[in-house]
């Protein structure tokens, strides 16, 4: 039965692999041709859902042959490490973590891209439930409908973030480039930045990967 | 935050059987239940947490030290209801104390002078909650060192919870026990499971063998939170990142990881005074 598995994971493998990109955006994963629906944690705030669902359907419209489904009908009390629910990417909290949000991705061993199983997004709750609610000087997140360059302040745009995170979900790594700019997947996401899409070689990236 | 990364093909499989029925499309849920699951949560990390302090009286003195403190409470916009402010207030004074005294802290170092006692709840405060200085960041590392990346060992496994080592030779001891020449392990959860596949961690760079570093580290934290009970005494040398290591460009120390913030080897020379 392993053996079968195993077979079938490798025939997959092959089936999907396709030349990484050459371009600024290493591409160290990549999930095979289906769908995986996304959980969120109840923990998580309530009032970010629409956003978190934004910054996937984002993801999704480029490379359509892999798509993220049901963001906000499935909710779960249930922690799950990366290993744990293949069928799922579970959006959970991670408080306590130095980090804003962290995507924790469980795959293959292999050159790139390698075969992603499947992969976790941490949210440091911490950053919005501990909010001062001081807009000026927070550099805490943020989310809701009506977020806009002026009145961002100094807080961390949630969907921003989110769309970066599910852009490492969907296999990209950090710009090489150096970049600091408007790109998705810079390696900073500065307070009073919104960076919700992305940019043309990164969704030529996806499109050219997932069709 | 950390879980144990590996289960055996069997146990994950048991796992999804017994938690896929209850555990997906069950619709929605309001902002006040978010903030109920938020606090259960909390509490239970929390009372994890509590397990591995050690000496709980001096938390006790720790944790009132912090409610005398008059940190400025949690107000998030969504949250509207008196009750519900005031728990998450409890529940992020806990989280201050239990970040004191996880990075080892003690009730006698925030009493040394009221400067002291503020400096570091003020620091853990910010720790927590985002905008540290990178001066607050090391008051809570007990080792800081500036070395170069000998290597990476994905081999090892120590259950806790981190799937590698990058060894860090120390050049320059700027804070702790560690002597120039000394090598410290510092675990990642990147890196190879015990079944050969891989875990990969967005906000934890690659680091080169050579690289010069700078290094902000826990050890306190390593023997309290990842390996308690003993479980630190197989590996005397490892450490934990307080925040993303700096790779040290002459003067300047370029973050990694994501960490937002730059600094240079005189100012963290000068935060560790």
């Amino acid at each position: 039965m392993i053996r079968k598995s195993a077979l079938l994971a490798c025939v997959l493998a092959l089936a999907n692999a396709a030349p990484a990109f050459a371009g600024p955006i290493p591409q160290p994963y990549y999930f095979p041709n289906g769908s995986r629906g996304v959980k969120i944690n109840y923990a998580l705030p309530a009032a970010c859902d629409a956003n978190t669902k934004a910054a996937v359907d984002t993801i999704n419209a480029a490379g359509r042959s892999f798509q993220l489904t049901g963001t906000t009908q499935n909710y779960t009390s249930t922690y799950y490490s990366a290993t744990e629910d293949p069928d799922f990417i579970n959006i959970q909290d991670g408080s306590s973590m130095s980090a804003i949000m962290r995507t924790i991705i469980y795959g293959y061993s292999g050159p790139a891209p390698a075969q992603a199983i499947d992969a976790t997004v941490y949210v440091n709750t911490d950053r919005i439930y501990y909010d001062t609610g001081d807009t000026a000087q927070s550099t805490d997140l943020i989310c809701g409908s009506s977020i806009t360059p002026s009145n961002i302040g100094q807080h961390i745009d949630w969907q921003s973030a989110m769309t970066h995170e599910m852009g490492h979900v969907k296999g990209m790594d950090h710009r090489t480039d150096g970049s600091t700019g408007p790109c998705l997947m810079t390696t900073y996401l500065n307070p009073g930045q919104i960076k919700r899409s992305l940019c043309s070689d990164e969704r030529a990236l996806l499109v050219g990967f997932y069709g | 935050m950390r879980t144990r990364f590996y289960r055996t093909m069997l146990g994950s499989a048991l796992l999804l059987c017994t938690v896929a029925a209850s555990a997906q499309d069950q619709g929605g849920r309001s902002q006040e239940e978010s903030t109920k699951a938020f606090l259960a949560h909390k509490r239970d990390v929390q009372q994890r947490r509590s397990g591995k302090l050690g000496d709980l009286a001096d938390f006790g003195q720790v944790n009132a030290i912090v409610k005398a403190a008059r940190l400025t409470p949690p107000s998030p916009r969504f949250v509207t209801d008196d009750a519900a402010r005031s728990a998450l207030n409890d529940a992020f004074l806990v989280d201050v104390a239990q970040t004191l005294s996880i990075y080892g802290l003690h009730a006698g170092d925030l009493r040394r002078s009221a400067e002291a006692s503020t400096a570091f709840v003020q620091a853990a405060a910010a720790h927590i909650r985002g905008g540290a200085t990178v001066g607050q960041e090391a008051l809570l590392a007990d080792t800081v060192v500036i070395g170069h990346v000998s290597g990476t060992d994905e081999a090892e496994q120590l259950d806790d919870g981190a799937s590698s080592s990058v060894s860090v030779v120390v050049d320059q001891v700027l804070r702790g026990k560690a002597k120039v020449g000394d090598t410290l392990k510092l675990r990642r959860t990147s890196g190879k499971l015990p079944d050969g596949r891989r875990l990969s961690a967005s906000d934890e760079d690659p680091l080169a063998n050579g690289a010069p570093v700078a290094l902000l580290a826990s050890r306190s934290r390593y023997e309290k939170e990842l390996a308690p009970q003993g479980g630190s005494a197989r590996c005397p040398s490892c450490v934990v990142e307080v925040v993303p290591v700096f790779l040290v460009n002459g003067q300047s120390l370029v973050p990694t990881g994501g960490y937002p913030t730059a600094t240079t080897l005189d100012a963290l020379t000068a935060a560790t005074k």
